[in-house]
Parts: structure tokens; sequence; C-alpha cells
């Protein structure tokens, strides 16, 4: 400071001599304070910024607009045709043209259910490949020993066998399907001719396919009002690599009823078989409690009958709040995973009998109901003859009736749709009948379905996620970006890329666990603690503090650049009119 | 009136019998509850509301005794201890302070005030993990702020806090106590009320419609001189081998009221206190009882409705208890005990428990600070006790300064008193300096521990938001086991009553002085905007100034007959 005062000295010594030398003096200190700044500027901007990894924006991008990789969910039929030398001759005139028939089958299954399908943002392409076949004995065996090969078998590849109706028919229909508990169906022709086989077999994929893919669609195309108005996408649990499963036996009144299950043992036996079928998908942790005083939050109705015995009723509407969450202690306080809840309740004596009537005012027979999302509850009356001692006491085959409806709420929850139902449509035309059901209350077709529709449903939800993550992170730019968060955002976009390709490859499982992974990765990253530490020190407030320094140096060094402006014009016109 | 004299052991051989049956749900689990009230001396009524529930651990599977399965058990507390590996944990809420000189020793053990949590955990590679998450969850659960309990708060005593109840596996089953870690830490500064409460009623069988439960009215339960809610949960053997082991879920809530205050008498009846009777027993409890500890003239009172008195088995310590069996009632119970008096006379004489103790601070301004816990021994005899005290690292306690003498008794020297030591000094902002001592108490004496600190200078992001209040600090427990007859309080007969067992010559006790607020230097908190505004501008003025002259243009004025002079133009 010493040092400018005394420049300040000699220049106030020397300005009375030249004037002109101050003038330049003056610029170059304006300037060069104005330097300090322009340069001290960006160095602050620097030292002050938040630490923010750069994010693969462009590729969450292509991504969201399904550039990056397109969605197949390919299928392979193959299609065994029986041999002609062990077949009736007279159906066959000529020999059977395999790629014609392929070509026309796919032609057909395309034309039956690309109706409304429009949008290109999934695909399906259909492979179809004709095989010979030589029949064998008992066709009903086929089904079992191809079961016993089912380890070789892939997701999405079936197997379609073709024969003449070998008995005489019976039937007025034209074929007759029969479904294997594994990827394989058997159709017997009553006429084999070319136009027939393709039809039957057009038909069967196609009905086989069709619910499929319309899911698989409305999942991957993202349309929420379309996903909205799609009842089943609300029934199913959001995906969760492990659910908790929590049994609750609810007894309103202990007072005059003791109640007591043996539930470990019924899950063992009902539900265990069913829940190693379905860990390929999720796994499950099962636990139960029983509650007493599990009182209502809804009152039933009453209905008073003339000859009947009176009952007590809840309405459909009247069911979204049966759920006394407030006291029911369901909430589990170690987990985030997902609970599925199912309730076995006994309501008091005093409202008994309780049950549940449907939309039309007519008492459900099951007694049983299903909340979407949620869980299923079972109510149970008291039987009219107690035991003296006033307990209840469901023992394993007890509880068999209840597990049955548990069991099917648990696959509506899971989002298993039924096989029989699937194949309904086809009823009209052809007859349909099934390989005895498996005990483990799922199929392999089933279960394919599931799972094709939860690898459409992860990537998607991935991709949302991410696109939420990215303008987050775009929209706040004072949030920390670690770089952790960006390495799960890359790992989750690798995911995302080899589910891709492993949909295109045909390989569902491999597909499976890399969306898995993706979904995990991406909500990993957006539920990361460190994104939200620095979102309440926002920029207004560093402007704030800052202000009583910016606003008065910034004055008077504007105000001498202006000046100087105004004076140089102002010796520029002087000069001017001099040379005038 | 009806006298009916039964032992004790008569209803334990009952009782006994009733456990025997069979459960469906793979395990025997059982539920009991008792509610004991006892006039207390200086007219205060205590009522402690004491809930056990019994399950059986198949330790022999491959499960390692955990449960998933639940029937009376609360799936909310097994979840947590299975989850986080714990083998014993007593949780405590309190407020208010026992007054130990006028209502002798509490039944509760934990009596400290604020929030108390202690665990035995299975020491693994995930113990730190475990307890902090043990912390999240409970307060989660019992909407607490448990999740303050950190790494600054949270000790691991050595001497103090073993595991309770004299048939505890660990002293018994040699796998318990392999490898089991301890951890404790209290919340002084914790406001207990409804909604710590409601949470905790939800965990009982019959929550609050039935049994004694009922009478846990929040409205009247927390207009109290001292209240106290607790969860135990700890492993008991059912037999001397330990072959059969069962965890023990212990809930009470013990309450101290005061009908003096209102009538100026010490009448009662349930519906004065609780607005409530009990309308029946919890239907699936297999033991439901009231107990009321009856004063020592029998002609001083009347208690309605009839009952039958139980009496202690010692001789030397001979107490009547009016005892009501709830599963044998009709109808609904509303005890009733009147005096025979105008109005309640307080007594001059204060009890005169054995082990009192008082913690003070000392030391005077906002740097040196000091504190003092003054121990009485009122006994006959030397006992020797178990001292604990969990300082916060933001005092800084100087161990050369620690002085244990006998106040009157200057001869005594240090060294007589103090038999074994265990200190951990702090470390700044992540774990507290701990203070245990074994002590030898001389009879009848007083013993005073002292020990100075420095007050820290905190961040002031570190301040709590009521900075000016001070910081609370923990109190000092002392833990001890004294002769049987010494505790004169209730605990002994109705614990000998509730837990089925002989009642042993010797009794553990806890005693918790009070808790102390230390004020530290408090900061302006505005002070680093005004620092920041100040700087800006002087540094603005500065520059300013600086500036004007570095550009200013200083111009010769010819002024008539005088000499050049400088002067400001623009």
């Amino acid at each position: 400071m010493a040092t400018d005062g005394s420049i300040i000295e000699k220049e106030s010594d020397v300005s009375c001599l030249n004037p002109y030398m101050t003038e330049t003096r003056k610029r170059l200190v304006i300037a060069s304070f104005w330097v300090v700044v322009l340069l001290g500027l960006p160095l602050w901007w620097k030292t002050t910024a938040v630490y923010r990894a750069q994010l693969p924006f462009a590729q969450i991008d292509s991504w969201v607009d399904r550039k990056a990789c397109q969605l197949t969910f390919p299928s392979t039929f193959v299609v065994h045709l029986a041999s002609i030398a062990d077949a009736d001759p007279k159906a066959h005139n000529h020999p059977l043209d395999y790629p014609t028939i392929e070509n026309a089958i796919a032609a057909s299954v395309d034309q039956q259910i690309y109706q409304a399908n429009t949008q290109q943002c999934v695909e399906f392409p259909l492979n179809i490949e004709i095989k010979e076949w030589r029949i064998t004995s008992d066709i009903i065996d086929l089904l079992k020993h191809t079961s016993e090969q089912r380890e070789k078998s892939t997701i999405g590849r079936y197997d379609i066998f073709l024969a003449p109706q070998l008995p005489a028919p019976t039937s007025t229909k034209r074929a007759h399907v029969k479904l294997g508990n594994d990827r394989s169906m058997i159709i017997t022709l009553r006429e084999w001719t070319t136009s027939d086989i393709e039809e039957s077999t057009a038909a069967a994929i196609a009905t086989l396919l069709q619910e499929e893919r319309e899911r698989v669609q409305s999942i991957a195309c993202d349309n929420e009002l379309r996903e909205r108005s799609n009842l089943d996408g609300l029934r199913t649990m959001k995906f969760s690599p492990m659910y908790q499963m929590t049994f609750s036996l609810m007894n309103e009144d202990p007072s005059g009823l003791q109640v007591d299950w043996d539930i470990e043992d019924a899950v063992n036996t009902y539900l265990r078989p069913f829940m190693s079928e379905v860990s390929v998908i999720s796994n499950f942790s099962v636990d139960s409690q029983i509650q007493h005083f599990a009182q209502l939050a809804v009152t039933p109705q009453y209905m008073e009958r003339q000859k009947l015995p009176s009952y007590y009723y809840l309405t459909p509407e009247t069911l979204p709040h049966f759920i006394n969450s407030a006291e029911w202690n369901l909430a589990s306080a170690i987990s985030t995973y997902p609970t599925i809840n199912f309730i076995l309740y006994i309501p008091a004596q005093n409202k008994s009998p309780l049950r549940i009537h449907n939309s039309k005012g007519q008492p459900v027979r099951s007694n049983a109901f299903l909340i979407p999302r949620w869980g299923g509850i079972v109510i149970k009356n008291q039987p009219k003859a107690l035991t003296a001692s006033g307990a209840l006491a469901f023992g394993k085959e007890d509880l068999k009736p209840f597990m049955e409806i548990f069991v099917a709420q648990l696959r509506t929850l899971i989002g298993i749709h039924d096989l029989k139902k699937i194949m309904s449509p086809l009823e009209t035309s052809h007859e349909i009948s099934y390989e005895s059901a498996p005990q483990t209350a799922v199929t392999v077709t089933e279960l394919d379905a599931v799972i094709k529709q939860r690898i459409a449903e992860n990537i998607v939800n991935s991709i949302a996620t991410l696109k939420s993550l990215a303008q987050l992170v775009m929209d706040i730019p004072n949030m920390v970006v670690l770089d952790h968060i960006r390495t799960e955002v890359e790992i989750s976009l690798d995911s995302l890329e080899q589910a891709c390709q492993a949909l295109q490859q045909q390989d569902y499982m491999k597909a499976l666990t890399h969306s898995i992974s993706a979904i995990e990765r991406s909500e990993k990253a957006f539920f990361d603690p460190t994104m939200v530490s620095m979102l309440y020190f926002p920029d207004e407030h560093k402007y704030a503090i800052y202000m009583p320094l910016f606003v008065p140096v910034s004055v008077p060094m504007i105000m001498a650049v202006v000046k100087e402006f105004k004076e140089a014009r102002r010796r520029r016109k002087e000069a001017k009119s001099k040379t005038d | 009136m009806r006298y009916t004299r039964i032992s004790a052991s008569f209803i334990v051989l009952c009782t006994y019998i009733l456990t025997t049956e069979s459960k469906l749900s793979g395990r025997q689990d059982s539920f009991e509850e008792e509610l004991l009230i006892s006039p207390l001396d200086d007219g205060k009524l205590l009522t402690h509301f004491q809930f056990t529930t019994l399950v059986e651990l198949d330790s022999s599977k491959e499960k390692q005794g955990k449960l998933s399965h639940y029937g009376l058990f609360p799936k909310a507390i097994g979840q947590v201890i299975n989850h986080h590996n714990v083998q014993e944990l007593h949780l405590t809420f309190t407020q208010g302070r026992w007054q130990y000189e006028e209502w002798g020793y509490p039944v509760a053990q934990s009596a400290g005030t604020g929030v108390e949590l202690w665990a035995w955990m299975r020491a693994d590679a995930n113990i730190e993990t475990n307890w902090r998450s043990l912390t999240n969850t409970l307060s989660g659960l019992f909407c607490a702020s448990l999740n303050f309990i950190d790494d600054t708060l949270t000790s691991r005593p050595e001497l103090s806090f073993r595991p309770e109840g004299s048939n505890n596996s660990y002293y018994h089953n040699r796998h318990m106590n392999e490898g089991v870690e301890l951890r404790y830490g209290h919340l002084p500064h914790e406001n207990v009320c409804t909604e710590n409460l409601t949470p905790w009623l939800k965990l009982l069988p019959c929550k609050s419609k039935a049994g004694i439960a009922a009478l846990l009215n929040a409205h009247k339960l927390y207009d109290t001189n001292y209240h106290s809610m607790a969860i135990h949960i700890l492993p008991v053997c059912q037999d001397d081998a330990c072959t059969v082991q069962k965890l023990k879920l212990v809930q009470t809530v013990t309450s101290v009221l005061d009908p003096v205050r209102d009538t100026g008498r010490r009448d009662w009846s349930l519906t004065s206190l609780f607005d409530r009777d009990i309308p029946s027993y919890c239907p699936v409890s297999e033991r439901s009882s009231v107990m009321v500890r009856l004063p020592a003239q029998k002609e001083s009172f009347q208690l309605s409705p009839n009952y039958e008195v139980i009496t202690g088995k010692k001789q030397h310590n001979q107490k009547n208890m009016a005892y009501y069996d709830l599963k044998k009632a009709t109808e609904p119970l509303n005890l009733q005990m009147t005096w025979d008096e105008e109005s309640f006379l307080y007594p001059a004489e204060p009890l005169k428990p054995g082990i009192v103790a008082h913690k003070y601070l000392t030391g005077y301004g906002h740097e040196r600070g000091g504190v003092t816990v003054n121990i009485f021994n009122q006994l006959n005899d030397s006992q020797e006790i178990d001292y604990f005290d969990s300082v916060p690292w933001y005092l800084k306690l100087y161990l050369h300064t620690l002085k244990v003498s006998v106040l009157g008794h200057e001869s005594i020297s240090q060294k007589d008193i103090v038999k074994d030591m265990y200190y951990q000094p702090a470390i700044d902002r992540s774990r507290p300096q701990v203070l245990e001592m074994k002590l030898l108490l001389p009879p009848n004496s007083v013993t005073a521990v002292s020990i100075e600190f420095d007050k820290v200078f905190l961040k002031y992001t570190e301040h709590r938001p009521d900075a000016n209040r001070g910081f609370d600090v923990g109190p000092a427990i002392i833990s001890a086991v004294v002769p049987e007859h010494i505790n004169d309080m209730a605990a002994n007969e109705f614990n000998a009553i509730s837990k089925h067992t002989d009642m042993e010559a010797l009794s553990q006790i806890k005693v918790y002085t009070e808790i102390l607020l230390a004020s530290l230097p408090t900061p302006d908190f505005s002070m680093p905007y005004n620092v920041i505004t100040l700087t800006c501008t002087v540094i603005a003025l500065f520059f300013g100034s600086l500036f004007k002259l570095l550009i200013q243009k200083f111009e010769v004025v010819e002024d008539e007959g005088q000499d050049q002079q400088p002067e400001k133009t623009t």
C-alpha cells in the first residue's frame, strides 16, 4: 500500500506537468483492476463450485428416446409335423412344403395379433421352424418325455407337435389342443390338410402370445394412460428382488374365542414349492403373527333374512377400508423390501357370520378378497359349535382351503396370469385339454410370461429412474454428484445394454438378471443419501452474503469505465471539430 | 373383610401347571400381567404395571434361536432383535426423577431421567453397524429420538450393566456368554409422552383393550410425579442345567401418582387415578392379577372389594399384600382404598435407603468446570459398589484431578476405597469418556468422587437449536448388591411372586443420580454473517477510496498570489 501511495504522490507531481501521461495511466489503472476482476471471477467460480461428476446424459437420453437399443421379445416355435409314412395315407395327397407352411403360419399369426399395434417401441419377432417328427405310439407320453428335457428348453422356445387324429374323431371341432406343463403342446387335427395345419397352428400360437404381447407392449411403451386403465398392472406388486410375506391371524375378540394355527407347517407344505419355482424372479421371506383384539375399521351392515339365518356383510365400497393399519401391527420395522400381507380374519361372535358382497349384492363364495399391491384377506367365521374351551386351532389340514386362496392371491399379486384363461378364446374352434397341473401352482408357460413382463418392467423403470436422476441433477446446479453415483449410473446403463442384447439373442434368463441389476443400480444411485446434502444452500443465499462486497466495489469500477468512455467520446468529438 | 392366607408358593404351583399347555404355532409361549399398587411413605402412590411374555427358543435347529412365526410375542420386537443379533436388550423411557430418599428403591431398576438403552449383542464384524441400525429401528418403532445415540454417546461399560436376572442364560449357558459385547447409550434430554406409549401398548397381546393395560390412560399417566416405561428382553433358563431356554419380554410402566395433591387425603380408587376400571382380564393371559401392598397397621384403612392376603416368606421383612385374581373376577374391578384420617400428615423423617447418590456441577465460568458425586452409605456395613459415569467428549475430564474421598474421614486414603478402575478417554466427536470404578464404601459414610474438566468451544454447527439451554449430561449410575432387607420396597415380594423363584438373600439395586445441565460457551449465531458483512463493508470502503485516489486527476489551480496547491477535481 505504501508503494501505491508513493505512486499517487509522484503521479500528482507529474500530472501537473504532463496531463497526457496521466490519462494513459488512469486507463491502465482501471484496466488492470478490471483484469484482476476478470481473472478472479473464474477462479472464484472454480473454487466455490461443488463437485459434480459428469453423468452420461447423452446415453440416458438415447435410452429415454429408445434409440439405444431396440427392445425385442422374440419367440421361437418348433412345429413338429408327424411324418407321412405312419399317418393315414389318404390325408396326404402331396408332400408338405415346409417353407411355405412356415411363412403362412407366421403371416397368419402376425395378422391375428398385430391389429391394434402401431407403436414400434418393442418388437416381437417370431420364428417358426418345421421339423419332421416320427410319431410315437403314445402321444400323451410325449409331453412327459419333453418335460424331462426341460433343462434344455429355454424361455421363448415352444414345441408344437402336430399329428392327425388317429382314433376316429369324436368332436365336431377342428382340432384338439393339449397343453403340457412345460413349453409344449400337441395338436391333433381332424383333417390332415395344409390349410388346417396352418390355421390351427397359427391360432394356437396367436392365442398363446396375444395377451402376453399386449401386456409387454403396454409396459414397454410406457403409455401411462393405458397402464392406468390396465387393472392387471395395478394389482401386481412393484418389482422387488425380495418380498416379505406376512401371514396374520386376526382375532377380533379373544374373550370368546382363543385362536391358534400351525402356519409354519402349512406354509412349508402348500407354499414352499410355489415359492421355489418363482424364486428365479423374486425371493420371499415368510413370517407370521397372531393379533388379538383386531378391530375392524369399518362397520359391517346387517342383512336380515326371513327363513335363512341373518348375517353381516361388507360391500365392495367398504373393502378398501377393511385394513385397520394403525392398530394391526402389519408394518415391518427392519426391512425396506415390500411386504405382501395375508390375513385370516375371524370376526367377533356378535358380528358373525360376516360375509362379503360383490357389486351385485350377492355374497362372495370364498369370503376372500384381494387388495391390489398389498395382499389378500380371507374371512373365516367362527364355527357355530365351538369346543368347550372356546379355542379354535387350525391344523395344517384346516388351513388348506385358506392357503389355496392365498396362493391364488399371491399369483395375482406377482403378476401370474392363468393359462386357461389365456387359452379360452381358442375354445370356440378347438377342443382344449391340459396336462394335470403340477403341485407348484404355477406352470412353466405362466412363469415365462411373468419373466418377460418383469424384464420389460425393469428395463422401463430403470430408464425412468435414470431419466428422473438426470433431470434432477440438471435442475439443481448446486447438487453434489459424487463419483460413485456416476459409477452406479454407468453400471445401470451397461446392464440395460446387456439385458437388451440378451433379449435379442432370446436369452431371457440373462436378460432378467441384467434387468434386475439395472433397476437396483439405478435406484441405488437415485436414493443415495449424498444426493440431497446440499439442497438447502441455494445460490440466492450465496449472493446475499457477497452482496455487501460486490455492490460497493463494483459501483466505482463501473462508473470509472463509463466515465472514461464518455471522456474518450468527448475528446474524439473535440478532435473532430478541431480538424474541421 | 375376609382374610385368607395363602402362601406365595401355592400360586407359583398353580401357574406352573397352567403354563404347560401345548401350542400349535410351534412354540410354547405365555403371557402374564400384574399390577402392583403401593402407597408410599410421603402419601404418593406407586403403580407398577408388568407384562411378561415368554417364548421358547429352539436353539437346536439351524435357526439359532431365531423366530419367524409369532404368537403372543410381538413380531416387531422379535424381528428387531433377530435382525441385529441382540441377545439382551433394555430400553427405558423415564420422565421425572425417582426420589430415593422418600420412595426407597424402584421396582423397575432402570430409572435415569430420559431414555436409556443398553444391549448385549453378538460381537461379530457388524456389531457397530448393528448397534447404529438398532438405535435407528427402535427410534422408528417407539417414535423417539433414539437415533441420536450415535458414537459420541455410545459407551461400553466394563463393570456395570451385567446381564440381568439370576436365571439369565448368560450365567448358565456357555454359548450365551461367548462373543457378546455390551453397548450403552443414554439420552438425558428426551421428553417421554403419548407418542411413545402408543407403540409400546401395541406390543401387548391385548393392547389396551382388556386386562390391566386398559388402565393406561395417557391423560392420567403423564399427569404424575414420575413416569417410567420400559421394555426388557432377556434370555432365561427354565431349568438349572439350562437345557430349555426361553426369551423373556418384560414390559413395565411405573408411575408415581399423588392423590394428596387434589384432596389432601390419601384415598384413591382406580377410577380416580386413571379415569377407568379394569373391565376384564386379558383373555390370552395365563395370570392376571392386581396386588396392593398393605400398610403395617390394619386398622388405619379400608380396601374394597374383598381380597386375599399373601405374606412374604422372609421373617425379618414381612409385608402383607392384597391379591386380586382377575381371572376369577366376574365384574369390572374398581379398587378403592380409604384411610381413616382427616388429612394426610407428611412424615418428618425421610426413609433411609441404604445407598443414595447425588451429582453436582462445580466450578465456575464457561471454561473450567467440575463434577462431584456424593455417595451416601447409610448401612452399618461397608458396601462394595460399581460406579459408572459416561461424560460427553465436550467436557474434557482431567484424570489427575480425580479425587475419591470420604467426607469427614480424611485419613482414609483413596487406595482403600477404589478397588478397581476403568477409564476410557474421549476422542473428539467420536466417543465419550467413561469412568468406572469399583468402590468400597465405609459404613455410615459419604464418599465424594470429584473430577474437573474443561469445557470445549464447539463448532457453531455442533450446537443444538436451543443452544443457550446448555447440554444435558447423563446420570452417574451406582450398581450394588445389597443385603435383601435393605431393599425395603415392594419390589422383592413382587418379584418373588411374579418370577416364580425363591427370594435371594441379596438383591441387586441400581441408583441413578440427577442429570446435569452443563452450559458451554455459546457463540452469537448471527456472527458469521455479521463478520462477513462487516469485513465486506470495510474492504469496499478501502477499495473505493484507494481506487478513487488512483484514477483521480490532480490539477493545479492557479490562485492569485498563492502557491501551487493540489486540489481535487473529478
